[in-house]
């Protein structure tokens, strides 16, 4: 424009809007310049151009009489309305508040029939209406489906409905409630299904029992067109407001509306805007319009409250617990039990994600006298894994109440005890296994006591079985199922005749694990057994398969024939590594044929050594479903490279970029060539390809990058992928990016990951793998973590400080941190960090880091050691004291062999401990002879833990003839090393290579029989332990073994 | 001939609620316009107009210039319709009418677009892809007629702000409108 007047001026000219004189002196302006009077007509007709093309909005009849009937009642000053009847009719269980919220699926049914005149069919239209009630379709517009009942289940109602659909809405009389619009799903006369948006959906209920649905359908033909053509459109969800936002959160305003989106369903962690809160953001997706419902606070609230919470409790935002926890307790005092119950389980599902102000509230829970919230609060806290100071105290005060009438707390502070690992709560654990506690309770704190392995767990649990309380001798053996070492093989054997099939079948599954092949027999007739339940013939056949040998499988192929295909599942499975013989290779095809569960499986097995299965898999590749790819093609990268090479790169041409099976074939690539499929992937990550895709390719990729450094181009791609991805997502590229891509390019982005993301999770990654990343930067940004209020964060950077052998000056105010866990860690990179030992504050914080776990203990220990051997001594002193004799057991991986002063002293104090393992791990760590060693074990009372049998069998002394006793001699007890037993092994062997011969047997019993030969002479040079080992058994074993190899 | 606005305040406040109820039939129309353009939801909007006419018949007599009812009415609809798209923290409206300008729920007959001039269908598809508040300060001053002071009044803004919106949206009318066809329209 090259007129010198503001455009504006003409613009407030024409809307009359300037000073009188102004206005004169601009319009005699406008008069001369044709470009500003060319604008001032422009604008005029603008204006008259927006009045023409205005409609009226649509007020809904009787507005204005419902307003003023509502104005009579509020200034007749009449209380709130009569309470109306619970919308709620919960159902029995737990899973009862799932139906809280009911999503109601309106769908706007197709043509009557099908396929007539418009042929349009309009579905998943959603909104929120309430639990409890039933719709049926009353009347039917010339769109609604054919008498389409509602379809209602727990949780949802369904119905097929359209424009002016009347629904019956039953049990409930609410005065109105408003559904939303939002995504639906267009299926035009061609059948292409497109998803587009609608507008709202108003249901409003009149006086009675009726819903009308009014929708805002287009009648007309094109503007139908138009939504039919509108296919981009990207599908969006729907929801709707249904708690007031008062009632919400009692939190910031910031905060309120993300919990408001939590109730409501409708909250997307990608994309969108950005709402700032605190220190982290949320990330509001897109969503489509929201009403609000006028109803009943406190009956929304109460029907909320278990989803509020779910909702919040899978978000994992700080701040947001603060308002799940307002929502709970008030949910714990005044609802029913069914939905009390519901909210205490979420709130223990959310307990990790509470942040350590958040969880504070739960010690005060834990301090009150209602016993409800101190069982909730213990529950939490168990969850959580963590105690503090102050809850254990709190714990030991609940443990010392009256047993009959505190049973409930004393169960949760034991539960809380046994749950969290926590080393000083062993001498409690053990003071409650005694008699005079109720059974329930010591079966806890047995359980407590075997997840640390502490022996005194597997006297108190055979106490247990020995009450005659079938149902508490079945928790019991669950729960020392998942501690196999702790009871000896005998004991399982006497348990397989229990008469509670639990009992049984963990009975069974345990000798798969502690027996001998003298077992099978027993198990066999059990798995024979017809009138024995399918749990108990699927465990004994698991543990067949782990008890048999190479001699067994044509009795067992035999056996198999003579099942029910299901339960011969496993035996079947097993049977398949036997490739080598034809007649048991016949056996399985037969009974994999027709089981499509199992028979990718077996072919997989087979294609070792069976062509005919290579071939039936590389047939079956092009059809095979997605999860089959894989295991497929792990199976045929050994033997059929160049045939698997051919069928991924003719797969992936055929299959659509991106697609799920595309992915799988590119997996499949990367068996043999990890680094071609990352150029795969990279090529369509390239090309801007939709979000899901994006996500696949990016998801396999990191996947690679964490199996080995795809290179720097690899590397640039996941930083790249970064922005726009899931939280899991991130996380994983975090973790990738400690293996691949340089140190120069990788350290910014992770250290950006680590100051900024918005997810706990993938800012501990990112500072884990900066653990493997040592630069200054690293530096830096870990030390920056370590006092980040995020204890998990802190707790990440402290350990990848000490890996990095690096201890920043800011962190040494952590060394006097409240939380146990944070002082030990600190404590452990300083002494990482140290070159000169730095003996005071490791050893308080070893000796004060009693809350912390066990994992992290240990861990801590191993890695001082690592770094800093001048600490060993405080570590080996610190640990030989401890209360529990796990760490006791630690301590003599640090027992002194350099022949000092302090060696004999040691031993000794090995020798005397009250632990049977630690006085072996004494000996043999502390360079002790075999025959001490033997001495040792002589007096051990029961099986060897697996945490023994690993640090044993990595010991220099014994290295050589432990680990092949252990492996190749099953009997069970240790009590002494058994000959006969080993010589019965040998002999196992042996008949097997003449039964089947070496070509038969296979592989395995080739390295089984490495291992007998191994255990041979072990035995012969540890003569001493067993005198009794034949020579002529020697000798003929040497014999046959040379002769199978040949 | 209808009563002026300051008769029938008068007429309400000495107990004739028919008076009220004349004002509400009189105002509910653009009320419920304004609101909907800013919390982006016809039945939310509702809702709001609503409570705009309960807020005022409560606070009828602390209003001192019963001829300014109008500006009045228009700014405690302003005020809640803002709070409650905060409160849902819901996007403008454009989020989901611009994408359907057919579905725009203030059209009331789509049938009837196939008989209008092709400018005006096209002012139309511009206006749908508009932010709900930029709808709302136009149509205060093209449909409702308020000045650039009054509109300040109403929307808590300055008027050197409201008159710079105002131009800014005309100018970007403008240029869409006569620019060629399929552009951002």
């Amino acid at each position: 424009m090259s007129c010198d007047v503001n455009p504006e001026l003409v613009s407030r000219l024409a809307d009359g809007e300037l000073p009188r004189d102004e206005e004169r002196e601009i319009r005699a302006h406008v008069e001369g310049c044709s470009e500003c009077r060319d604008l001032h007509d422009r604008l005029v007709r603008l204006a008259a151009l927006y009045r023409a093309a205005h409609r009226p909005a649509p007020v809904s009849s009787g507005f204005a009489e419902r307003t003023m009937r509502k104005l009579a009642t509020i200034r007749g000053g009449r209380a709130r309305p009569p309470r109306r009847r619970r919308l709620i009719r919960l159902g029995a269980g737990g899973a009862a508040l799932a139906a809280a919220a009911l999503l109601l699926i309106v769908a706007l049914g197709p043509s009557d029939p099908v396929g007539s005149a418009e042929g349009l069919v309009l579905k998943y239209d959603s909104g929120w209406v309430w639990a409890g009630m039933s719709a049926s379709i009353q009347e039917r517009c010339p769109y609604a489906i054919p008498s389409a009942p509602a379809r209602i289940r727990l949780g949802s109602v369904r119905v097929w409905l359209d424009r002016g659909t009347i629904v019956t809405v039953e049990n409930v009389a609410p005065a109105s409630i408003h559904l939303l619009g939002g995504s639906i799903r267009v299926m035009n006369p061609s059948h292409e299904s497109v998803r587009v948006r609608t507008p709202a959906v108003s249901v409003v209920a009149p006086p009675g029992s009726e819903f009308t649905v009014r929708c805002p359908l287009p009648d007309d033909p094109e503007a139908i067109q138009t939504l039919l053509r509108d296919s981009s459109r990207p599908a969006s969800s729907v929801g709707a407001l249904l708690l007031p936002a008062a009632r919400a959160a009692p939190a910031t305003d910031d905060l309120r509306p993300v919990v408001i989106e939590c109730l409501a369903g409708r909250l997307t962690l990608s994309g969108g805007s950005t709402l700032p809160m605190g220190q982290k953001r949320v990330h509001l997706g897109a969503h489509g319009p929201v009403l609000q419902a006028p109803c009943d606070p406190d009956e929304i609230r109460r029907t909320m409250t278990g989803v509020a919470i779910s909702r919040i409790a899978e978000l994992d935002l700080e701040g947001l617990g603060r308002a799940a926890l307002d929502i709970a307790e008030e949910a714990l005092d005044d609802v029913d039990g069914e939905v009390r119950e519901e909210v205490e389980r979420l709130l223990v599902t959310m307990a990790p994600v509470l942040t350590r102000s958040e969880f504070e509230r739960i010690e005060t829970w834990l301090a009150s006298e209602d016993d409800l919230r101190v069982a909730l609060g213990a529950r939490m806290a168990a969850r959580r894994g963590r105690v503090t100071d102050t809850m254990r105290r709190r714990l030991h005060e609940i443990l010392s109440l009256d047993s009959e009438k505190a049973h409930l707390k004393r169960a949760a502070a034991v539960a809380v005890l046994a749950s969290t690992d926590a080393v000083t709560s062993h001498e409690t654990l053990r003071t409650i296994t005694a008699n005079t506690e109720p059974p329930d309770l010591r079966l806890l704190a047995a359980w407590g006591l075997l997840a640390s392995r502490d022996p005194a767990g597997r006297d108190a649990l055979e106490e247990i079985l020995g009450t005659g309380d079938e149902a508490l001798a079945g928790a019991a053996v669950r729960s020392v199922r998942l501690n196999s070492d702790v009871m000896a093989a005998e004991d399982w054997r006497g348990l397989l005749r229990s008469p509670h099939p639990s009992v049984r079948a963990a009975s069974a599954f345990q000798l798969g694990f502690l027996g001998t092949p003298d077992d099978l027999p027993a198990l066999e007739a059990m798995v024979s057994d017809a009138s024995e339940s399918e749990d108990v013939r699927r465990d004994a056949i698991s543990a067949i398969t782990r008890l048999s040998g190479p001699g067994d499988h044509r009795r067992l192929a035999a056996l198999a024939r003579q099942l029910d295909p299901v339960v011969a599942r496993t035996l079947v499975l097993a049977l398949a590594s036997y490739a080598r013989d034809p007649e048991v290779v016949t056996t399985v095809r037969e009974l994999s044929r027709w089981d499509p569960v199992i028979r990718a499986s077996v072919l997989t097995l087979l294609a070792r050594h069976d062509a005919g299965a290579r071939d039936a898999l590389v047939r079956e590749f092009a059809r095979a479903p997605v999860d089959s790819l894989v295991p497929t093609a792990r199976a045929l990268s050994a033997t059929e490279p160049e045939r698997l090479r051919e069928l991924c790169r003719s797969g992936l041409e055929r299959e659509e970029a991106g697609s799920p099976r595309w992915v799988a074939l590119v997996e499949c690539v990367a068996f043999q060539e990890p680094h071609r499929a990352a150029t795969i992937l990279r090529a369509v990550l390239a090309k801007s390809p939709p979000a899901e895709t994006r996500a696949r390719c990016l998801t396999l990729l990191a996947s690679l990058g964490i199996r080995s450094d795809l290179g720097p181009a690899a590397a640039r791609d996941l930083i790249a992928g970064i922005p726009g991805s899931g939280k899991d997502l991130r996380g994983l590229i975090c973790t990738a990016l400690g293996a691949t891509g340089s140190h120069e390019e990788v350290v910014p982005a992770l250290c950006a990951r680590l100051r900024n993301d918005p997810s706990s999770s993938v800012r501990v990654a990112a500072a884990r793998s900066l653990g493997r990343r040592p630069s200054e930067p690293t530096v830096t940004t870990l030390s920056e973590a370590t006092l980040d209020p995020d204890r998990d964060l802190a707790v990440a950077a402290l350990i990848s400080l000490a890996t990095l052998g690096r201890f920043p000056d800011r962190a040494q105010v952590l060394l006097e941190a409240d939380d146990a866990t944070i002082r030990l860690w600190a404590a452990t990179a300083r002494a990482c960090a140290g070159t000169t030992p730095d003996r005071m504050p490791l050893a308080r914080a070893f000796a004060e880091a009693d809350a912390g776990t066990l994992r992290d203990y240990l861990a801590a220990i191993e890695n001082v050691a690592i770094r800093n051997e001048g600490l060993i001594p405080t570590l080996r002193d610190r640990c030989l004291d401890h209360p529990s004799p796990r760490i006791r057991l630690h301590a003599a991986r640090f027992a002194p062999r350099d022949g000092g002063d302090r060696e004999p002293a040691i031993r000794a104090r090995f020798a005397r401990d009250t632990h049977w393992f630690v006085r072996v791990a004494g000996a043999a760590y502390g360079g002790g002879s075999r025959r001490s060693i033997a001495l040792a074990l002589e007096n051990a009372p029961g099986a060897l833990s697996n945490v023994l049998r690993r640090d044993l069998a990595r010991h220099a002394p014994i290295r050589g003839w432990y680990p092949a006793r252990l492996t190749a001699v099953r009997e069970p007890g240790d009590e002494q090393v058994d000959a006969e037993a080993s010589s019965r092994v040998i002999q196992t062997l042996l008949r097997a290579v003449d039964e089947g011969g070496a070509e038969i047997v296979g592989d395995d019993a080739v390295r089984n029989l490495g291992r007998g030969a191994g255990l041979i002479r072990s035995l012969k040079l540890s003569g001493s332990l067993v005198p009794s080992a034949s020579d002529s058994v020697v000798r003929e074993f040497y014999r046959r073994f040379a002769e199978s190899l040949r | 001939m209808s009563q002026p606005d300051e008769q029938l305040v008068t007429g309400f406040l000495s107990g004739d609620d028919r008076c009220f109820e004349e004002l509400i039939r009189r105002y509910q129309e653009p009320l419920m316009r304004l609101t909907t353009r800013i919390t982006g939801d016809a039945a939310t909007a509702e809702d709001a107009v609503q409570e705009v006419f309960l807020a005022a018949a409560c606070s009828l007599e602390s209003l001192e210039r019963p001829e300014k009812l109008r500006s009045w009415l228009f700014r405690i609809a302003h005020r809640k319709g803002t709070l409650l798209m905060k409160r849902t923290r819901r996007g403008p409206p454009t989020m989901s009418y611009s994408e359907h300008p057919e579905l725009e729920p203030t059209l009331s007959a789509p049938r009837a677009t196939r008989h209008e001039s092709p400018i005006r269908n096209r002012l139309r598809r511009i206006l749908s892809t508009l932010a709900g508040q930029d709808r709302a300060l136009l149509d205060l001053r093209f449909i409702d007629g308020f000045t650039c002071a009054d509109i300040s009044m109403i929307s808590g803004e300055k008027p050197s702000t409201v008159r710079q919106r105002i131009w800014r949206l005309k100018r970007d009318l403008l240029d869409r409108l006569e620019g060629p066809e399929g552009g951002n329209a």
